[in-house]
Protein backbone atom coordinates (compact mmCIF):
# COMPACT_ATOMS: atom_id res chain seq x y z
CA UNK A 1 0.00 0.00 0.00
CA UNK A 2 1.57 3.21 -1.13
CA UNK A 3 0.79 6.49 0.53
CA UNK A 4 2.12 9.93 -0.31
CA UNK A 5 2.03 12.54 2.42
CA UNK A 6 2.75 16.21 1.91
CA UNK A 7 3.54 18.49 4.84
CA UNK A 8 3.93 22.26 4.67
CA UNK A 9 4.81 22.16 1.00
CA UNK A 10 5.66 25.47 -0.66
CA UNK A 11 6.32 25.83 -4.38
CA UNK A 12 7.78 28.91 -5.97
CA UNK A 13 8.41 29.38 -9.67
CA UNK A 14 9.26 32.40 -11.75
CA UNK A 15 9.37 34.59 -8.64
CA UNK A 16 5.79 33.69 -7.67
CA UNK A 17 4.58 31.56 -4.81
CA UNK A 18 2.26 29.03 -6.36
CA UNK A 19 1.31 27.18 -3.23
CA UNK A 20 2.09 27.64 0.42
CA UNK A 21 1.74 25.34 3.40
CA UNK A 22 0.15 22.56 1.37
CA UNK A 23 -0.99 19.58 3.43
CA UNK A 24 -2.15 16.47 1.60
CA UNK A 25 -2.41 12.75 2.15
CA UNK A 26 -2.85 10.69 -0.98
CA UNK A 27 -4.07 7.32 0.23
CA UNK A 28 -4.96 4.06 -1.55
CA UNK A 29 -8.47 4.03 -2.98
CA UNK A 30 -8.63 7.76 -3.49
CA UNK A 31 -9.22 9.47 -6.81
CA UNK A 32 -8.13 13.12 -6.78
CA UNK A 33 -8.72 15.97 -9.20
CA UNK A 34 -6.41 18.97 -9.26
CA UNK A 35 -8.18 22.04 -10.60
CA UNK A 36 -6.86 25.53 -11.24
CA UNK A 37 -6.39 28.15 -13.92
CA UNK A 38 -3.53 28.28 -16.40
CA UNK A 39 -0.21 28.85 -14.69
CA UNK A 40 -1.57 28.09 -11.24
CA UNK A 41 1.11 25.47 -10.64
CA UNK A 42 -0.73 22.22 -11.32
CA UNK A 43 2.03 20.73 -13.43
CA UNK A 44 4.82 21.92 -11.17
CA UNK A 45 3.00 20.44 -8.20
CA UNK A 46 2.65 17.11 -9.98
CA UNK A 47 6.34 17.06 -10.92
CA UNK A 48 7.24 17.97 -7.34
CA UNK A 49 5.05 15.16 -6.00
CA UNK A 50 6.86 12.80 -8.39
CA UNK A 51 10.20 13.96 -6.98
CA UNK A 52 11.34 15.45 -10.28
CA UNK A 53 11.51 18.99 -8.91
CA UNK A 54 12.74 20.09 -5.50
CA UNK A 55 10.18 21.63 -3.15
CA UNK A 56 10.84 25.19 -1.98
CA UNK A 57 9.84 24.18 1.54
CA UNK A 58 8.13 21.30 3.27
CA UNK A 59 8.49 17.55 2.97
CA UNK A 60 6.97 14.86 0.80
CA UNK A 61 7.01 11.30 2.08
CA UNK A 62 6.45 8.14 0.10
CA UNK A 63 5.47 5.45 2.62
CA UNK A 64 7.16 7.42 5.43
CA UNK A 65 10.43 7.86 3.54
CA UNK A 66 11.40 11.38 2.46
CA UNK A 67 10.93 11.39 -1.30
CA UNK A 68 14.07 13.44 -1.91
CA UNK A 69 16.24 10.71 -0.37
CA UNK A 70 14.78 7.79 -2.34
CA UNK A 71 16.46 6.41 -5.48
CA UNK A 72 14.59 7.29 -8.67
CA UNK A 73 14.12 3.62 -9.51
CA UNK A 74 12.50 2.92 -6.15
CA UNK A 75 10.10 5.83 -6.69
CA UNK A 76 9.30 4.75 -10.26
CA UNK A 77 8.34 1.26 -9.09
CA UNK A 78 5.58 2.80 -6.98
CA UNK A 79 4.73 6.14 -8.51
CA UNK A 80 3.97 6.85 -12.17
CA UNK A 81 3.64 10.20 -13.90
CA UNK A 82 1.85 10.93 -17.15
CA UNK A 83 3.46 14.04 -18.62
CA UNK A 84 1.34 16.73 -20.23
CA UNK A 85 3.13 16.24 -23.55
CA UNK A 86 5.21 13.37 -24.81
CA UNK A 87 8.33 13.94 -26.77
CA UNK A 88 9.74 11.46 -29.29
CA UNK A 89 12.54 12.94 -31.38
CA UNK A 90 13.78 9.51 -32.50
CA UNK A 91 11.77 6.87 -34.36
CA UNK A 92 10.57 4.14 -32.00
CA UNK A 93 7.84 1.55 -32.29
CA UNK A 94 4.65 1.52 -30.26
CA UNK A 95 5.76 -1.73 -28.63
CA UNK A 96 9.18 -0.35 -27.63
CA UNK A 97 7.59 2.77 -26.19
CA UNK A 98 5.00 0.90 -24.14
CA UNK A 99 7.68 -1.55 -23.00
CA UNK A 100 9.70 1.32 -21.54
CA UNK A 101 7.18 1.36 -18.69
CA UNK A 102 8.77 -1.88 -17.47
CA UNK A 103 12.15 -0.15 -17.07
CA UNK A 104 12.02 0.39 -13.29
CA UNK A 105 11.11 -3.25 -12.74
CA UNK A 106 13.98 -4.70 -14.76
CA UNK A 107 17.55 -5.19 -13.61
CA UNK A 108 20.36 -3.56 -15.55
CA UNK A 109 21.09 -6.56 -17.77
CA UNK A 110 17.65 -8.14 -17.56
CA UNK A 111 15.72 -8.65 -20.78
CA UNK A 112 11.97 -8.23 -20.93
CA UNK A 113 10.29 -11.57 -20.24
CA UNK A 114 6.94 -13.16 -21.04
CA UNK A 115 5.32 -11.50 -18.07
CA UNK A 116 6.46 -8.06 -19.20
CA UNK A 117 5.13 -8.75 -22.69
CA UNK A 118 1.80 -9.84 -21.22
CA UNK A 119 1.55 -6.63 -19.19
CA UNK A 120 2.38 -4.50 -22.22
CA UNK A 121 -0.16 -6.21 -24.46
CA UNK A 122 -2.81 -5.86 -21.79
CA UNK A 123 -2.06 -2.14 -21.44
CA UNK A 124 -2.13 -1.61 -25.21
CA UNK A 125 -5.44 -3.46 -25.40
CA UNK A 126 -6.85 -1.33 -22.59
CA UNK A 127 -5.99 1.80 -24.57
CA UNK A 128 -7.35 0.34 -27.85
CA UNK A 129 -3.91 0.15 -29.43
CA UNK A 130 -3.79 -3.59 -30.11
CA UNK A 131 -2.50 -4.36 -33.58
CA UNK A 132 -0.43 -1.17 -33.72
CA UNK A 133 2.60 -2.66 -31.94
CA UNK A 134 4.97 -2.27 -34.89
CA UNK A 135 3.81 1.20 -35.92
CA UNK A 136 6.38 3.99 -35.57
CA UNK A 137 5.27 6.46 -32.93
CA UNK A 138 5.80 9.46 -35.23
CA UNK A 139 3.13 8.12 -37.59
CA UNK A 140 0.42 8.03 -34.91
CA UNK A 141 -2.24 10.69 -34.51
CA UNK A 142 -2.19 13.03 -31.52
CA UNK A 143 -4.89 11.05 -29.74
CA UNK A 144 -3.19 7.73 -30.43
CA UNK A 145 0.08 9.06 -29.06
CA UNK A 146 -1.75 10.21 -25.94
CA UNK A 147 -3.24 6.76 -25.51
CA UNK A 148 0.21 5.26 -25.98
CA UNK A 149 1.59 7.50 -23.22
CA UNK A 150 -1.22 6.33 -20.94
CA UNK A 151 -0.56 2.70 -21.92
CA UNK A 152 3.08 3.22 -20.95
CA UNK A 153 1.94 4.49 -17.56
CA UNK A 154 -0.25 1.41 -17.14
CA UNK A 155 2.69 -0.81 -18.12
CA UNK A 156 4.66 0.75 -15.29
CA UNK A 157 1.98 -0.64 -12.91
CA UNK A 158 2.47 2.03 -10.24
CA UNK A 159 0.35 2.06 -7.08
CA UNK A 160 0.15 5.84 -7.32
CA UNK A 161 -0.74 7.42 -10.66
CA UNK A 162 -0.22 11.13 -11.32
CA UNK A 163 -1.80 12.23 -14.59
CA UNK A 164 -1.19 15.68 -16.04
CA UNK A 165 -4.16 16.61 -18.23
CA UNK A 166 -4.71 13.00 -19.31
CA UNK A 167 -7.63 13.96 -21.55
CA UNK A 168 -5.55 16.13 -23.91
CA UNK A 169 -6.05 15.10 -27.56
CA UNK A 170 -8.53 12.36 -26.64
CA UNK A 171 -11.90 12.15 -28.35
CA UNK A 172 -15.06 12.11 -26.28
CA UNK A 173 -15.32 8.32 -26.17
CA UNK A 174 -11.72 7.84 -25.07
CA UNK A 175 -12.05 10.64 -22.51
CA UNK A 176 -14.95 8.83 -20.88
CA UNK A 177 -13.12 5.52 -21.06
CA UNK A 178 -10.05 6.99 -19.40
CA UNK A 179 -11.98 8.64 -16.59
CA UNK A 180 -13.86 5.42 -16.02
CA UNK A 181 -10.65 3.38 -16.05
CA UNK A 182 -8.90 5.64 -13.55
CA UNK A 183 -11.88 5.60 -11.21
CA UNK A 184 -11.90 1.81 -11.39
CA UNK A 185 -8.15 1.66 -10.64
CA UNK A 186 -8.72 3.84 -7.57
CA UNK A 187 -11.60 1.65 -6.41
CA UNK A 188 -9.35 -1.37 -6.78
CA UNK A 189 -6.95 0.20 -4.29
CA UNK A 190 -4.57 2.39 -6.26
CA UNK A 191 -4.24 6.14 -5.82
CA UNK A 192 -5.11 8.36 -8.77
CA UNK A 193 -4.38 12.07 -9.10
CA UNK A 194 -5.54 13.83 -12.27
CA UNK A 195 -5.10 17.41 -13.42
CA UNK A 196 -8.43 18.23 -15.05
CA UNK A 197 -9.90 21.32 -16.64
CA UNK A 198 -13.56 20.43 -16.33
CA UNK A 199 -15.02 20.58 -12.80
CA UNK A 200 -17.89 18.37 -13.96
CA UNK A 201 -15.50 15.53 -14.73
CA UNK A 202 -13.95 16.03 -11.30
CA UNK A 203 -17.36 15.89 -9.68
CA UNK A 204 -18.41 12.80 -11.56
CA UNK A 205 -15.26 10.67 -11.49
CA UNK A 206 -13.16 11.86 -8.56
CA UNK A 207 -13.93 11.71 -4.87
CA UNK A 208 -11.53 14.44 -3.80
CA UNK A 209 -10.27 17.66 -5.28
CA UNK A 210 -7.46 20.11 -4.73
CA UNK A 211 -8.02 23.67 -5.90
CA UNK A 212 -4.96 25.77 -6.68
CA UNK A 213 -5.60 29.49 -6.85
CA UNK A 214 -2.16 30.30 -8.23
CA UNK A 215 -1.26 32.84 -5.52
CA UNK A 216 -0.25 30.43 -2.79
CA UNK A 217 -3.78 29.66 -1.59
CA UNK A 218 -5.23 26.21 -1.96
CA UNK A 219 -8.25 24.24 -0.77
CA UNK A 220 -8.81 20.53 -0.66
CA UNK A 221 -11.68 18.29 0.29
CA UNK A 222 -14.41 15.98 -0.85
CA UNK A 223 -15.63 16.97 -4.32
CA UNK A 224 -19.30 17.07 -3.34
CA UNK A 225 -18.64 19.71 -0.69
CA UNK A 226 -15.68 21.53 -2.17
CA UNK A 227 -16.98 22.21 -5.65
CA UNK A 228 -19.39 25.11 -5.45
CA UNK A 229 -20.32 27.90 -7.84
CA UNK A 230 -18.61 30.46 -5.59
CA UNK A 231 -15.30 28.63 -5.37
CA UNK A 232 -15.16 27.73 -9.06
CA UNK A 233 -16.02 31.26 -10.15
CA UNK A 234 -13.20 32.49 -8.00
CA UNK A 235 -10.84 29.73 -9.15
CA UNK A 236 -11.30 30.38 -12.86
CA UNK A 237 -11.88 34.14 -12.60
CA UNK A 238 -15.04 33.54 -14.53
CA UNK A 239 -18.65 33.53 -13.35
CA UNK A 240 -20.12 30.03 -13.19
CA UNK A 241 -23.66 28.75 -13.01
CA UNK A 242 -25.03 25.53 -11.63
CA UNK A 243 -27.58 23.42 -13.46
CA UNK A 244 -29.41 20.67 -11.63
CA UNK A 245 -31.07 17.78 -13.33
CA UNK A 246 -32.38 15.23 -10.93
CA UNK A 247 -29.47 14.21 -8.74
CA UNK A 248 -26.92 15.44 -11.20
CA UNK A 249 -25.19 18.78 -10.85
CA UNK A 250 -23.60 20.52 -13.81
CA UNK A 251 -21.36 23.59 -13.69
CA UNK A 252 -21.45 25.77 -16.76
CA UNK A 253 -19.59 29.01 -17.43
CA UNK A 254 -21.80 32.07 -17.65
CA UNK A 255 -22.30 33.81 -20.98
CA UNK A 256 -19.26 35.58 -22.38
CA UNK A 257 -21.04 38.92 -22.37
CA UNK A 258 -21.08 38.94 -18.61
CA UNK A 259 -17.56 37.57 -18.25
CA UNK A 260 -14.61 39.73 -17.45
CA UNK A 261 -16.72 42.41 -15.77
CA UNK A 262 -16.29 40.97 -12.35
CA UNK A 263 -13.90 38.63 -10.66
CA UNK A 264 -16.16 38.18 -7.70
CA UNK A 265 -18.23 35.03 -7.46
CA UNK A 266 -21.64 35.33 -9.06
CA UNK A 267 -24.57 34.18 -7.06
CA UNK A 268 -26.88 31.75 -8.76
CA UNK B 1 16.12 -8.30 -38.00
CA UNK B 2 16.88 -10.19 -34.81
CA UNK B 3 19.60 -8.53 -32.73
CA UNK B 4 22.12 -11.36 -32.50
CA UNK B 5 22.20 -12.35 -36.20
CA UNK B 6 22.49 -8.67 -37.11
CA UNK B 7 25.48 -8.13 -34.81
CA UNK B 8 27.13 -11.32 -36.07
CA UNK B 9 26.60 -10.21 -39.68
CA UNK B 10 28.07 -6.78 -38.94
CA UNK B 11 31.00 -8.42 -37.16
CA UNK B 12 31.72 -10.59 -40.19
CA UNK B 13 31.50 -7.57 -42.48
CA UNK B 14 33.97 -5.76 -40.24
CA UNK B 15 36.44 -8.62 -40.60
CA UNK B 16 35.93 -8.69 -44.37
CA UNK B 17 36.48 -4.93 -44.61
CA UNK B 18 39.63 -5.29 -42.52
CA UNK B 19 40.98 -8.07 -44.76
CA UNK B 20 40.18 -6.03 -47.85
CA UNK B 21 42.10 -3.09 -46.41
CA UNK B 22 45.11 -5.36 -45.88
CA UNK B 23 45.00 -6.73 -49.44
CA UNK B 24 44.36 -3.66 -51.54
CA UNK B 25 46.88 -0.98 -52.41
CA UNK B 26 49.66 -0.12 -54.78
CA UNK B 27 50.90 -3.67 -54.30
CA UNK B 28 48.12 -6.25 -54.04
CA UNK B 29 48.65 -8.87 -51.37
CA UNK B 30 46.67 -12.01 -52.28
CA UNK B 31 44.17 -13.24 -49.71
CA UNK B 32 45.91 -16.61 -49.66
CA UNK B 33 49.02 -15.05 -48.15
CA UNK B 34 47.22 -13.13 -45.39
CA UNK B 35 46.78 -15.96 -42.85
CA UNK B 36 50.48 -16.76 -42.93
CA UNK B 37 51.46 -13.11 -42.59
CA UNK B 38 49.02 -12.38 -39.78
CA UNK B 39 50.10 -15.44 -37.81
CA UNK B 40 53.72 -14.41 -37.86
CA UNK B 41 54.99 -16.34 -40.87
CA UNK B 42 55.52 -15.31 -44.42
CA UNK B 43 58.28 -13.04 -45.50
CA UNK B 44 59.47 -10.31 -47.74
CA UNK B 45 57.89 -7.15 -48.88
CA UNK B 46 54.30 -8.35 -48.54
CA UNK B 47 54.81 -9.05 -44.89
CA UNK B 48 56.29 -5.62 -44.24
CA UNK B 49 53.56 -3.87 -46.18
CA UNK B 50 50.79 -5.65 -44.34
CA UNK B 51 52.18 -5.60 -40.81
CA UNK B 52 53.93 -2.25 -40.79
CA UNK B 53 51.83 -0.10 -43.09
CA UNK B 54 48.38 -1.44 -43.73
CA UNK B 55 47.45 -3.21 -40.50
CA UNK B 56 48.11 -0.26 -38.14
CA UNK B 57 46.28 2.12 -40.43
CA UNK B 58 43.34 -0.27 -40.95
CA UNK B 59 43.01 -0.83 -37.21
CA UNK B 60 43.14 2.94 -36.67
CA UNK B 61 40.38 3.39 -39.24
CA UNK B 62 38.33 0.70 -37.52
CA UNK B 63 38.81 2.31 -34.12
CA UNK B 64 38.13 5.87 -35.27
CA UNK B 65 35.00 4.81 -37.17
CA UNK B 66 33.70 3.01 -34.10
CA UNK B 67 34.57 5.93 -31.80
CA UNK B 68 32.81 8.49 -33.99
CA UNK B 69 29.68 6.38 -34.43
CA UNK B 70 29.47 5.65 -30.69
CA UNK B 71 30.02 9.30 -29.78
CA UNK B 72 27.40 10.27 -32.37
CA UNK B 73 24.73 8.05 -30.83
CA UNK B 74 25.53 9.44 -27.38
CA UNK B 75 25.55 13.08 -28.47
CA UNK B 76 22.17 12.64 -30.16
CA UNK B 77 20.65 11.26 -26.98
CA UNK B 78 22.37 13.83 -24.76
CA UNK B 79 21.07 16.72 -26.84
CA UNK B 80 17.75 15.08 -27.67
CA UNK B 81 18.41 15.97 -31.26
CA UNK B 82 18.76 13.57 -34.19
CA UNK B 83 20.83 16.18 -36.03
CA UNK B 84 23.59 16.21 -33.43
CA UNK B 85 26.99 14.74 -34.30
CA UNK B 86 30.19 14.30 -32.27
CA UNK B 87 31.54 17.63 -33.49
CA UNK B 88 28.50 19.75 -32.74
CA UNK B 89 29.75 20.94 -29.34
CA UNK B 90 33.02 22.27 -30.72
CA UNK B 91 35.32 19.45 -29.66
CA UNK B 92 36.67 18.96 -33.17
CA UNK B 93 37.01 22.74 -33.56
CA UNK B 94 39.16 22.96 -30.46
CA UNK B 95 41.19 19.99 -31.62
CA UNK B 96 41.63 21.54 -35.05
CA UNK B 97 42.91 24.81 -33.62
CA UNK B 98 45.43 22.88 -31.53
CA UNK B 99 46.52 20.73 -34.45
CA UNK B 100 46.79 23.63 -36.90
CA UNK B 101 48.90 25.63 -34.45
CA UNK B 102 51.22 22.64 -34.07
CA UNK B 103 51.39 22.23 -37.85
CA UNK B 104 52.19 25.93 -38.26
CA UNK B 105 54.97 25.55 -35.75
CA UNK B 106 56.27 22.65 -37.81
CA UNK B 107 55.51 20.04 -35.19
CA UNK B 108 55.87 16.33 -35.83
CA UNK B 109 52.96 13.86 -35.73
CA UNK B 110 53.26 13.38 -32.01
CA UNK B 111 53.19 17.12 -31.31
CA UNK B 112 50.20 17.57 -33.61
CA UNK B 113 48.35 14.76 -31.87
CA UNK B 114 49.17 16.15 -28.45
CA UNK B 115 48.10 19.65 -29.41
CA UNK B 116 44.82 18.44 -30.91
CA UNK B 117 44.05 16.37 -27.82
CA UNK B 118 44.74 19.41 -25.64
CA UNK B 119 42.50 21.52 -27.88
CA UNK B 120 39.68 18.96 -27.72
CA UNK B 121 39.83 18.63 -23.94
CA UNK B 122 40.11 22.39 -23.52
CA UNK B 123 37.05 22.93 -25.66
CA UNK B 124 35.15 20.27 -23.73
CA UNK B 125 35.91 21.95 -20.39
CA UNK B 126 35.09 25.37 -21.81
CA UNK B 127 31.69 24.34 -23.20
CA UNK B 128 30.78 22.45 -20.06
CA UNK B 129 31.73 25.36 -17.83
CA UNK B 130 29.86 27.90 -19.93
CA UNK B 131 26.75 25.71 -20.33
CA UNK B 132 26.71 25.07 -16.60
CA UNK B 133 27.00 28.78 -15.85
CA UNK B 134 24.53 30.00 -13.29
CA UNK B 135 21.45 28.65 -14.96
CA UNK B 136 19.98 25.24 -15.51
CA UNK B 137 21.95 22.69 -17.48
CA UNK B 138 19.40 22.03 -20.19
CA UNK B 139 20.10 20.24 -23.47
CA UNK B 140 19.16 23.40 -25.37
CA UNK B 141 21.58 25.53 -23.40
CA UNK B 142 24.34 22.98 -23.87
CA UNK B 143 23.60 22.76 -27.59
CA UNK B 144 23.60 26.53 -28.08
CA UNK B 145 26.79 26.98 -26.06
CA UNK B 146 28.51 24.25 -28.04
CA UNK B 147 27.37 25.53 -31.40
CA UNK B 148 28.55 29.05 -30.59
CA UNK B 149 31.91 27.87 -29.27
CA UNK B 150 32.27 25.71 -32.40
CA UNK B 151 31.56 28.79 -34.53
CA UNK B 152 34.28 30.63 -32.61
CA UNK B 153 36.76 27.84 -33.33
CA UNK B 154 35.70 27.99 -36.98
CA UNK B 155 36.70 31.66 -37.10
CA UNK B 156 40.07 30.89 -35.52
CA UNK B 157 40.61 28.07 -38.05
CA UNK B 158 39.84 30.39 -40.97
CA UNK B 159 42.23 32.95 -39.51
CA UNK B 160 45.01 30.38 -39.18
CA UNK B 161 44.47 29.21 -42.76
CA UNK B 162 44.53 32.79 -44.02
CA UNK B 163 47.84 33.65 -42.40
CA UNK B 164 49.55 30.26 -42.90
CA UNK B 165 52.51 30.08 -45.29
CA UNK B 166 51.82 28.33 -48.61
CA UNK B 167 53.87 25.25 -47.87
CA UNK B 168 51.93 24.46 -44.68
CA UNK B 169 48.49 24.66 -46.27
CA UNK B 170 48.15 21.15 -47.76
CA UNK B 171 48.95 19.48 -44.45
CA UNK B 172 46.53 21.74 -42.61
CA UNK B 173 43.74 21.12 -45.11
CA UNK B 174 44.30 17.36 -44.97
CA UNK B 175 44.03 17.48 -41.19
CA UNK B 176 40.81 19.47 -41.39
CA UNK B 177 39.21 17.09 -43.86
CA UNK B 178 40.24 14.08 -41.83
CA UNK B 179 43.18 11.92 -42.76
CA UNK B 180 44.50 8.64 -41.47
CA UNK B 181 47.85 8.53 -43.25
CA UNK B 182 49.72 9.33 -40.04
CA UNK B 183 47.72 6.95 -37.89
CA UNK B 184 50.32 4.33 -37.09
CA UNK B 185 49.56 3.58 -33.42
CA UNK B 186 46.04 2.13 -33.24
CA UNK B 187 46.26 0.43 -29.85
CA UNK B 188 45.23 3.37 -27.59
CA UNK B 189 42.24 4.12 -29.82
CA UNK B 190 41.13 0.49 -29.80
CA UNK B 191 41.39 0.38 -26.02
CA UNK B 192 39.42 3.61 -25.64
CA UNK B 193 36.76 2.26 -28.00
CA UNK B 194 36.46 -0.95 -26.00
CA UNK B 195 36.27 1.01 -22.76
CA UNK B 196 33.68 3.38 -24.19
CA UNK B 197 31.49 0.50 -25.30
CA UNK B 198 31.87 -1.26 -21.96
CA UNK B 199 30.83 1.89 -20.10
CA UNK B 200 27.87 2.69 -22.33
CA UNK B 201 26.29 -0.75 -22.76
CA UNK B 202 25.09 -0.92 -19.12
CA UNK B 203 23.31 2.41 -19.74
CA UNK B 204 21.65 1.29 -22.98
CA UNK B 205 18.10 1.05 -21.62
CA UNK B 206 18.53 4.33 -19.75
CA UNK B 207 19.49 5.93 -23.05
CA UNK B 208 16.24 4.67 -24.60
CA UNK B 209 14.39 6.67 -21.98
CA UNK B 210 16.61 9.74 -21.97
CA UNK B 211 16.02 9.95 -25.74
CA UNK B 212 12.40 10.75 -24.86
CA UNK B 213 13.30 13.66 -22.64
CA UNK B 214 14.71 14.05 -19.15
CA UNK B 215 11.29 14.30 -17.49
CA UNK B 216 10.06 11.05 -19.04
CA UNK B 217 13.35 9.37 -18.16
CA UNK B 218 13.15 10.62 -14.58
CA UNK B 219 9.54 9.52 -14.25
CA UNK B 220 10.52 6.01 -15.30
CA UNK B 221 13.31 5.73 -12.78
CA UNK B 222 16.44 7.08 -14.50
CA UNK B 223 18.78 9.28 -12.46
CA UNK B 224 19.07 11.88 -15.17
CA UNK B 225 21.77 14.21 -13.87
CA UNK B 226 24.57 11.66 -13.39
CA UNK B 227 23.61 9.93 -16.63
CA UNK B 228 23.86 13.16 -18.62
CA UNK B 229 27.19 13.99 -17.03
CA UNK B 230 28.53 10.56 -17.91
CA UNK B 231 27.23 10.89 -21.47
CA UNK B 232 28.82 14.29 -21.92
CA UNK B 233 32.20 13.21 -20.58
CA UNK B 234 32.25 9.90 -22.42
CA UNK B 235 31.05 11.23 -25.77
CA UNK B 236 33.54 14.11 -25.54
CA UNK B 237 36.47 11.86 -24.67
CA UNK B 238 35.61 9.39 -27.44
CA UNK B 239 35.40 12.27 -29.91
CA UNK B 240 38.67 13.75 -28.65
CA UNK B 241 40.38 10.38 -29.13
CA UNK B 242 38.99 9.99 -32.64
CA UNK B 243 39.90 13.51 -33.70
CA UNK B 244 43.38 13.24 -32.26
CA UNK B 245 44.10 10.22 -34.47
CA UNK B 246 42.25 11.04 -37.65
CA UNK B 247 41.47 14.75 -37.69
CA UNK B 248 37.88 15.85 -38.14
CA UNK B 249 36.57 13.08 -40.34
CA UNK B 250 33.04 14.16 -41.13
CA UNK B 251 29.83 12.30 -41.64
CA UNK B 252 30.50 9.02 -39.79
CA UNK B 253 29.23 10.28 -36.45
CA UNK B 254 26.07 11.80 -37.91
CA UNK B 255 25.10 9.32 -40.56
CA UNK B 256 25.92 5.96 -39.04
CA UNK B 257 23.63 6.39 -36.00
CA UNK B 258 20.92 7.65 -38.33
CA UNK B 259 21.22 4.78 -40.77
CA UNK B 260 21.11 2.33 -37.90
CA UNK B 261 18.04 3.99 -36.39
CA UNK B 262 16.35 3.64 -39.77
CA UNK B 263 17.41 0.03 -40.12
CA UNK B 264 17.12 -1.46 -36.63
CA UNK B 265 15.08 1.02 -34.57
CA UNK B 266 16.05 3.00 -31.52
CA UNK B 267 16.75 0.36 -28.88
CA UNK B 268 20.22 1.37 -27.74
CA UNK B 269 21.01 -2.14 -26.52
CA UNK B 270 21.29 -2.99 -30.22
CA UNK B 271 22.01 0.47 -31.56
CA UNK B 272 25.23 1.03 -29.59
CA UNK B 273 27.14 -2.09 -30.70
CA UNK B 274 25.64 -2.02 -34.20
CA UNK B 275 26.71 1.61 -34.65
CA UNK B 276 30.24 0.86 -33.51
CA UNK B 277 30.57 -1.98 -36.03
CA UNK B 278 28.93 -0.01 -38.84
CA UNK B 279 31.13 3.03 -38.19
CA UNK B 280 34.17 0.79 -38.27
CA UNK B 281 33.07 -0.79 -41.58
CA UNK B 282 32.29 2.55 -43.19
CA UNK B 283 35.60 4.12 -42.24
CA UNK B 284 37.60 1.01 -43.19
CA UNK B 285 36.05 1.00 -46.66
CA UNK B 286 36.39 4.75 -47.05
CA UNK B 287 40.04 4.71 -46.02
CA UNK B 288 40.81 1.81 -48.35
CA UNK B 289 39.26 3.81 -51.17
CA UNK B 290 41.12 6.95 -50.08
CA UNK B 291 44.41 5.09 -50.44
CA UNK B 292 43.65 3.51 -53.78
CA UNK B 293 41.14 5.43 -55.84
CA UNK B 294 43.63 7.84 -57.42
CA UNK B 295 46.81 6.05 -56.34
CA UNK B 296 49.63 6.83 -55.93
CA UNK B 297 48.09 10.06 -54.65
CA UNK B 298 46.10 9.71 -51.42
CA UNK B 299 42.85 11.48 -50.68
CA UNK B 300 41.78 12.69 -47.22
CA UNK B 301 39.44 10.00 -45.92
CA UNK B 302 36.86 12.64 -44.91
CA UNK B 303 36.17 13.27 -48.59
CA UNK B 304 35.44 9.58 -49.11
CA UNK B 305 33.20 9.17 -46.04
CA UNK B 306 30.99 11.89 -47.46
CA UNK B 307 31.10 10.50 -50.99
CA UNK B 308 30.17 7.02 -49.75
CA UNK B 309 27.83 8.17 -47.02
CA UNK B 310 25.70 10.76 -48.80
CA UNK B 311 24.12 8.48 -51.43
CA UNK B 312 23.78 5.62 -48.96
CA UNK B 313 22.01 7.82 -46.47
CA UNK B 314 19.75 9.46 -49.03
CA UNK B 315 18.73 6.03 -50.31
CA UNK B 316 17.81 4.87 -46.81
CA UNK B 317 15.91 8.07 -46.13
CA UNK B 318 13.91 7.57 -49.32
CA UNK B 319 13.15 4.01 -48.32
CA UNK B 320 11.74 5.31 -45.06
CA UNK B 321 11.58 3.83 -41.59
CA UNK B 322 11.59 0.07 -41.25
CA UNK B 323 8.18 -1.44 -41.76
Amino acid sequence: MTRLTVEGLAIQAGGRTLCQGLELTLAPGQCWAILGGNGSGKTILLHTLAGLLPATAGTIRLDDHPLAALPRRHIAQRLGLLLQESHDPFPTSVLETAMSGRHPHLGRWQQEGDEDHAIVHQALAAMALSGMEQRVVQTLSGGERRRLAIATLLTQTPQLLLLDEPLNHLDLHHQQQLLHQQRRLAREGRTVVMVLHDPNQALRYCDRALLLYGDGRWESGVCEELLTVERLSHLYHHPMRLLRQGDERLFIPADEGTAGQTHSPSSH
Amino acid sequence: MRPLPLLIALGLLTVLALLLALMVGSITVPASELPAILFGEGSGIHRDIVLQLRLPRALAALAVGGLLALAGVQMQVLLGNPLADPYILGISGGAAVGALLALLAGGATLAVNGASLAGALGSMVLVFGLAHGRGVWSPTRLLLTGVVVAAGWGAVISFLLAVAPQQNLPGMLFWLMGDLSHADRPLPALLILALGLLLSLPQARNLNLLARGELQAGALGVSVVPLRLQLYLLASLLTAAAVTIGGSIGFVGLVVPHMLRLLVGSDHRLLLPASVLSGAILLLLADTLARTVIAPQQLPVGVLTALVGVPLFLYLLQRGYRA
